[in-house]
C-alpha cells in the first residue's frame, strides 16, 4: 500500500478529514489520537495491510513518521 | 448422553454508574468519545460490603426459581471468580452451604476471568458426560470494580459487577458441542493487579500511586490494563480460535446462528467480527448497560438474547472467551 493510502486510513479511523494527517503528527497534535484512537490505529494496521501488531515496537509507536518508517522496514508501505 | 445448558439467570448489583456520573467526576474524561468506541453507557458496581460470591448466590436463586430446575439434582457446584471472598475456604464451599445443596455435592472455585465462562461449560460437560454429575451448577461472578482506581480511565470506564448461574444438565438431544481451549501465560503482565496475594503482600509500598501520560492512575494494588497489547491479543487469537473450532466441528461460519463474543467492548467485537466474517445480525452485543462484566458476560448476554426471544430453540450459538492470563475458550451449543 502507498504510504498515502494508509495515511488516509488512518484518517478514516480517527474521524479526521482525508488528508489531514502528516508524518509529523504526534498524540499532541491529533486530538482523537488517545488511548481509544491508538486502538483504531493498531485496527487499521491489521486491517488494511494485515500485520500483527504483536510487538512493542509495532503497539508502541509516538509519531505517525516512526509509525510508517516501521511499517516500511516490513515492506507493508512504499513510498 | 450429552450435556447441554438447561437455564441461566444473572444478578447485577443495585447501584448503577452512568457516563454522565464519570464525566461529572472526572471533567478532563471525553465520555462521549468513549461510549462511541465502547458502547458502555453504564455499568452496575457492588456496594462495599457485597461480593461476588454475595453477586453469585443471588443468581443461583434466581435460577432455581426457573421452570425444570431442580437442585436436588445438583452433583457439582463449580464458581468462577477472582474476585474470591477469602484466600481461603473457596466461596463454593460456603455457597453450597447458604443455597442449601447437599452435601454430596462436590464444589469448587476456579481463578479465570473472561475467558471463564466457556471453561466451566467445558468442565461441567465433562462432568455430565463422565457420569460424575446428573447436574452443575456453574457460577460465574466479578467485582473488579473493587480492584479499580477510580482515576484509571482505561478500565473505569470499561467493566461492570455481576453474576450468572447456568445449569448444564443432561441430555439426548444436541447440547454441548465442541470446545477448543488456548493458554499464553506470557501475557500475565497485561491485565493484572500486581499486589495483594503472596507473591507480592500489599505494604504501604504497593499503595503508592503514579499517573501515566495519558492521566490514568493506579498502584500495584489495582488493576493494570495495557489495552494495546489486549487488544492486538483478541485481534490474533480470537479469529484463528473461532476457525480451530468451526474446522473441528465441520461448520462453515453461516451454519452458526449466534456468535456470541466476550462482552469486552464494541470497537473489539466489531472488529473481530469483521475479520472472521461474521454477519453483523448474528453478532450478539449486550453490554452498553452492564459493561465488561468479566466472566459472566457471555452467560448474561446469551440470557438477554433468549429473553429478547433472538435466541431460540434449536440455534446453534457459538461462545468464545478470551482476556486475563492470557486465557481464551471457544464452543458450540445448540439451544434447548
Amino acid at each position: 500500500m502507498v504510504t498515502g493510502d494508509f495515511l488516509n486510513r488512518l484518517c478514516e479511523a480517527l474521524a479526521r478529514e482525508p488528508g489531514s494527517i502528516t508524518l509529523d503528527d504526534t498524540p499532541e497534535t491529533i486530538p482523537e489520537w488517545d488511548s481509544v484512537g491508538h486502538l483504531a490505529i493498531l485496527a487499521t494496521i491489521d486491517s488494511a495491510l494485515g500485520l500483527a501488531t504483536d510487538s512493542e515496537e509495532m503497539r508502541n509507536f509516538t509519531s505517525i513518521r516512526q509509525l510508517v518508517e516501521l511499517l516500511k522496514t516490513k515492506g507493508a508501505l512504499e513510498d | 448422553m450429552g450435556a447441554q445448558i438447561r437455564a441461566i439467570a444473572y444478578c447485577l448489583p443495585d447501584h448503577v454508574e452512568t457516563n454522565e456520573d464519570l464525566q461529572r467526576e472526572n471533567p478532563d474524561w471525553q465520555m462521549d468519545r468513549l461510549y462511541e468506541k465502547s458502547g458502555i453507557g453504564s455499568r452496575h458496581i457492588a456496594a462495599p460490603d457485597e461480593t461476588a460470591s454475595d453477586l453469585a448466590f443471588r443468581a443461583a436463586q434466581r435460577l432455581f426459581e426457573k421452570p425444570g430446575v431442580v437442585p436436588e439434582e445438583i452433583d457439582s457446584l463449580i464458581f468462577c471468580t477472582q474476585s474470591p471472598d477469602h484466600y481461603l475456604p473457596s466461596a463454593a464451599c460456603v455457597l453450597q452451604d447458604r443455597l442449601r445443596l447437599g452435601k454430596h455435592v462436590g464444589a469448587f472455585d476456579f481463578n479465570l476471568g473472561c475467558s471463564g465462562y466457556v471453561y466451566g461449560l467445558y468442565m461441567a460437560k465433562c462432568f455430565v458426560e463422565c457420569g460424575q454429575a446428573r447436574s452443575v451448577l456453574l457460577l460465574a461472578a466479578d467485582t473488579y470494580s473493587k480492584y479499580i482506581h477510580p482515576r484509571d480511565r482505561t478500565v473505569r470506564t470499561l467493566f461492570g459487577d455481576g453474576a450468572s448461574a447456568t445449569l448444564v444438565g443432561r441430555s439426548d438431544a444436541p447440547g454441548l458441542g465442541e470446545f477448543v481451549l488456548g493458554t499464553d501465560g506470557s501475557g500475565a503482565k497485561n491485565l493484572i493487579v500486581p499486589s495483594g496475594c503472596l507473591r507480592l503482600p500489599r505494604s504501604p509500598a504497593t499503595a503508592v500511586e503514579a499517573t501515566d501520560n495519558s492521566g490514568c492512575t493506579r498502584s500495584q494494588d489495582t488493576l493494570f490494563m495495557d489495552g494495546a497489547a489486549i487488544f492486538t491479543f483478541a485481534i490474533t487469537v480470537v479469529p484463528r480460535t473461532i476457525q480451530a473450532l468451526l474446522t473441528k466441528a465441520n461448520l462453515k461460519p453461516e451454519d452458526v446462528d449466534w456468535y456470541v463474543y466476550h462482552q469486552a467492548n464494541k470497537f473489539m467485537l466489531e472488529h473481530l467480527a469483521q475479520k472472521s466474517r461474521v454477519p453483523r445480525d448474528r453478532m450478539v452485543l449486550s453490554m452498553e448497560d452492564v459493561g465488561n462484566v468479566v466472566s459472566a458476560s457471555i452467560p448474561i448476554a446469551v440470557q438477554r438474547y433468549v429473553e429478547a426471544g433472538k435466541i431460540r430453540a434449536g440455534h446453534k450459538i457459538l461462545m468464545v472467551g478470551f482476556g486475563v492470563g492470557y486465557s481464551w475458550g471457544a464452543c458450540l451449543a445448540t439451544w434447548r
